[in-house]
C-alpha cells in the first residue's frame, strides 16, 4: 500500500501538473484537462491510506494470534530460485523484443524461445523441432495471410 | 432482412473462424492454468486485419469453446481447466473414477451446448429490447452505468474491495494517457509521442492476460518437466441424448441462471457454474448422489456456465459495457475495428448485430459436432507438456502486438504490461478491474464531462436525475457490501464462539 501511497502522491504533485498543460482558456472550464486524472489519483490516494490502515490493523492482530500460535510450524517458503525464475523469464522476453527490434522476428525467435524452453527443462528434441513447426506457421500466418510486414 | 443475416452468417469464412476459434477455444480451455480470457485474448492476435465479423466469430468460437474445454480435465484429472469449470469437478471427477469418464463427457458436452443455445436465444430477443430502452440515456447515466459496470467488477474482489478499487483506478489512470478526449492536449506521455493515441487496450490485455501468464506457470512449468497431464482413458459413452433429456427441468433452471448471471456486469461462468450447481443439488430427488458421480451434477454447471456466453454480450451490444474480461477483451477487439457498441448498432438498420447474434447459434451447434467428432483429440492435446506451451505463446504474443498497429511500440507495451499483470497476480490484486477500467475509462471521463458540461459545471447534475441516482446507489452498495457482509459473519462467528466456550 505504500507504494501506492507513493504512486498517488508523485502523480498529484509532479506528474500531473508537468505533464498535462493546462492553457488559461482550459481553466475557465469546470472540467479541465487535469480533473479527471487528478479525480483518480486523489481516489487512489485515499484508498492506498485506507488499505495501508486496515494492513496496519490486520498485521497488529496476526501480531497477536502469532503469540499464542507459537511454536506451529511455518508454512513452506520458496526457494530464492523459484522467487526469481520469472524474472530470469522476463529478461529474456526483454531480450527476445530488443532482439525483434534490432534483428529481426527469425534470428529472435531461433535464438530466445529455445533458450526458455531449455531453462523450462525441456529434454526431448522433438518438442524443439515442434516449437520450430509452431513459429514457423505463426510467421507464415501472419506474414503471408494476414500481411502483417514482420521484418 | 433475415435472408440477409443468414447469407451473411453462412460463409466459408465465417464457417472457418468459428471452427478455428472453437477448436483453439477447447484446446486451450482444456489446459490447466490457461483461462477462457486467455484463449479470447490469444485468438484475438489472429483477428488483426480481418474483416469484424469473422473475427467476432473467431473469439466468440474461442469462448464458447473454452467455457467448454475447462471441463475435460476438470472430469479426468479433477483439475478444472479453467475456474468455469470447478463445480464439474465435483461429480465429473468421481464418475471416471468409476470408469463412466465418457459419459461424464457427453452430458459435459450436451449441457454446455443445450446452455449455450438457450443463452444465445435469449440475446436474440433481450438484447434488442433493451437496446431501444438505452436508446433514451443521457450522459449522466451512461457515466453512472460505466461506473456501476466497474464496481460490479471490483465487488466480486470480496475479499478485498480495496484491492479491487486500487486495480480499477490504476486502469482508469492508464486511460488518461495520450490526448485527452475534449481538448486534445496530451497527457502523461513523458516525452513518448508514440502513445499520443494513448495504450491500446487490446495490447495491455494481451500482456496482462496471455503473456503474465508466461511469468505466472514457468515455475509448475519447469517442475513438471517434460511430463504431461496423466488421467483417465475416456471410456465409450453408454449415455444417450434420450437419457440426458430426462434432467431438462435441471439444463431449464441451470440456463435461466446462467443467463441472468451472465446479463449482470461483474459475474461470469465460474459463479453460474457454481449456482447451477447448488440448485440442482437443492430440488433433486437424490441429492445423496451428488458429489459421489451424479450425471445431473455434471450437466448442471455445465450447462450453467455455457448460458452465460450469449447473456455476457447483452450489456455489451447494448450499452457499450462489458460485463466481464472476456467481453472487455472483445470491446477492445471491436474498437480496434472501429466498431462503437451501443444502442445504435440495433437502431442503424444494419444486420452486423443481428449476424454476431445468429452466429453465436451456429457456433454451438458446431461446438456439439466437434464435440463428438474430436473428444479423444482434446483429450490427448489436454495432456501436452506445458513446457512447451509457454515459448509458444511469448512467440504469439509478440508477433500480435506487433500486427496490432506494424509498431515495436505496441511490442514494448505488451512487455510493460505483462509484468504489471504479472506483479499484480503475485501480490494478490485482481486483473478484472484492471482491463475493464481500460476498456471503460475514456467512456466514463467522456460522458462525466458532457455531463458537467450540460449543467455547467454542477456535479449535482448526477444526483438530481433520479435514474442516475439510483444505479450510482446501486454502484456504492455493490462496493460496501462485501465489507459488511464480513463484518456480519465475523460478528456472527465471534457470537457462536462465545457462546460454545463453557
Amino acid at each position: 500500500m505504500a507504494f501506492f501511497i507513493m504512486l498517488s502522491l508523485a502523480l498529484i504533485f509532479w506528474a500531473i501538473p508537468t505533464q498535462i498543460k493546462v492553457t488559461a482558456m482550459m481553466e475557465a472550464e469546470s472540467f479541465t484537462p487535469r480533473s479527471f486524472p487528478y479525480l483518480i489519483a486523489g481516489g487512489l490516494l485515499l484508498v492506498s491510506v485506507i488499505g495501508f490502515f486496515n494492513n496496519f490493523l490486520a498485521y497488529r492482530k496476526l501480531l497477536g494470534q502469532e503469540t499464542e500460535q507459537a511454536g506451529e510450524e511455518p508454512e513452506e517458503k520458496k526457494s530464492r530460485g523459484e522467487i526469481l525464475f520469472p524474472y530470469f523469464i522476463f529478461a529474456l522476453i526483454v531480450v527476445y523484443g530488443l532482439m525483434f527490434k534490432f534483428l529481426g522476428i527469425v534470428p529472435a525467435t531461433l535464438v530466445v524461445p529455445p533458450v526458455i524452453l531449455w531453462c523450462l527443462r525441456c529434454r526431448k528434441w522433438q518438442m524443439y523441432v515442434a516449437f520450430f513447426v509452431f513459429a514457423a506457421i505463426i510467421y507464415l500466418l501472419f506474414t503471408k495471410v494476414l500481411l502483417v510486414p514482420i521484418r | 432482412m433475415s435472408f440477409e443475416v443468414l447469407s451473411e452468417i453462412f460463409t466459408l469464412q465465417n464457417i472457418l473462424m468459428m471452427n478455428i476459434g472453437l477448436f483453439a477455444g477447447v484446446i486451450i480451455g482444456a489446459m490447466p492454468g490457461l483461462s477462457v480470457s486467455f484463449a479470447v485474448t490469444v485468438l484475438l492476435t489472429m483477428t488483426i486485419g480481418m474483416n469484424s465479423i469473422p473475427g467476432m466469430y473467431m473469439l466468440l468460437g474461442g469462448y464458447v469453446g473454452g467455457m467448454y474445454g475447462g471441463s475435460i480435465t476438470a472430469i479426468l484429472i479433477n483439475t478444472p481447466g479453467t475456474p468455469n469449470a470447478a463445480a464439474t469437478t465435483l461429480d465429473g471427477y468421481p464418475l471416471a473414477k468409476k470408469g463412466r469418464a465418457g459419459d461424464a463427457l457427453k452430458a459435459a458436452l450436451y449441457g454446455s451446448v443445450i446452455g449455450g443455445l438457450i443463452s444465445a436465444f435469449a440475446l436474440l430477443f433481450l438484447a434488442p429490447q433493451l437496446a431501444k430502452l438505452v436508446e433514451v440515456i443521457a450522459s449522466p447515466e451512461m457515466f453512472a452505468i460505466c461506473l456501476f459496470g466497474l464496481c460490479a467488477t471490483i465487488s466480486l474482489s470480496k475479499d478485498n474491495v480495496i484491492k479491487g478499487l486500487i486495480s480499477a483506478l490504476l486502469g482508469l489512470m492508464v486511460c488518461c494517457v495520450g490526448l485527452d478526449p475534449i481538448f486534445g492536449t496530451s497527457r502523461l506521455l513523458f516525452g513518448t509521442r508514440s502513445l499520443m493515441a494513448g495504450f491500446r487496450s487490446v495490447t495491455c490485455m494481451l500482456g496482462v492476460y496471455a503473456l503474465s501468464q508466461v511469468l505466472f506457470e514457468c515455475n509448475a512449468a519447469r517442475a513438471r518437466g517434460d511430463n504431461g497431464n496423466r488421467g483417465f482413458e475416456v471410456s465409450k459413452p453408454t449415455l444417450r441424448l434420450r437419457d440426458l433429456l430426462k434432467y431438462w427441468k435441471t439444463i431449464l433452471r441451470s440456463s435461466i441462471i446462467g443467463v441472468v448471471v451472465g446479463a449482470t456486469p461483474g459475474t461470469g461462468g465460474a459463479i453460474s457454474a457454481m449456482m447451477s450447481y447448488n440448485e440442482a443439488r437443492r430440488a433433486s430427488k437424490n441429492p445423496e448422489k451428488f458429489g459421489k458421480g451424479s450425471i445431473e451434477g455434471v450437466l448442471a454447471p455445465e450447462t450453467g456456465n455455457n448460458a452465460v456466453t450469449g447473456a455476457t454480450l447483452i450489456p455489451m451490444l447494448t450499452m457499450g459495457i462489458p460485463g466481464d474480461a472476456i467481453m472487455a477483451i472483445m470491446l477492445g477487439a471491436l474498437t480496434m475495428q472501429g466498431i462503437t457498441p451501443g444502442a445504435k448498432l440495433f437502431s442503424a438498420g444494419s444486420i452486423w448485430v443481428y449476424a454476431i447474434m445468429g452466429g453465436l447459434i451456429v457456433i454451438n451447434i458446431f461446438m456439439l459436432i466437434q464435440g463428438s467428432v474430436f473428444i479423444r483429440l482434446f483429450v490427448n492435446v489436454s495432456r501436452v507438456p506445458e513446457n512447451i506451451l509457454l515459448p509458444c505463446i511469448v512467440v504469439l504474443c509478440v508477433m500480435g502486438a506487433f500486427a496490432i498497429s506494424n509498431s515495436l511500440i505496441d511490442v514494448a507495451v505488451l512487455i510493460a504490461f505483462a509484468l504489471v499483470g504479472f506483479l499484480m497476480k503475485k501480490f494478490g490484486i485482481p486483473v478484472i478491474p484492471f482491463t475493464i477500467a481500460l476498456v471503460l475509462g475514456n467512456l466514463c471521463e467522456t460522458n462525466l464531462r458532457r455531463a458537467l458540461m450540460v449543467s455547467y459545471g454542477d456535479p449535482m447534475i448526477l444526483v438530481r436525475r433520479p435514474i442516475c441516482f439510483g444505479i450510482l446507489l446501486l454502484s456504492a452498495a455493490l462496493l460496501i457490501y462485501p465489507s459488511i457482509s464480513r463484518l456480519i459473519k465475523g460478528r456472527r462467528s465471534k457470537k457462536a464462539g462465545t457462546e460454545t466456550k463453557p
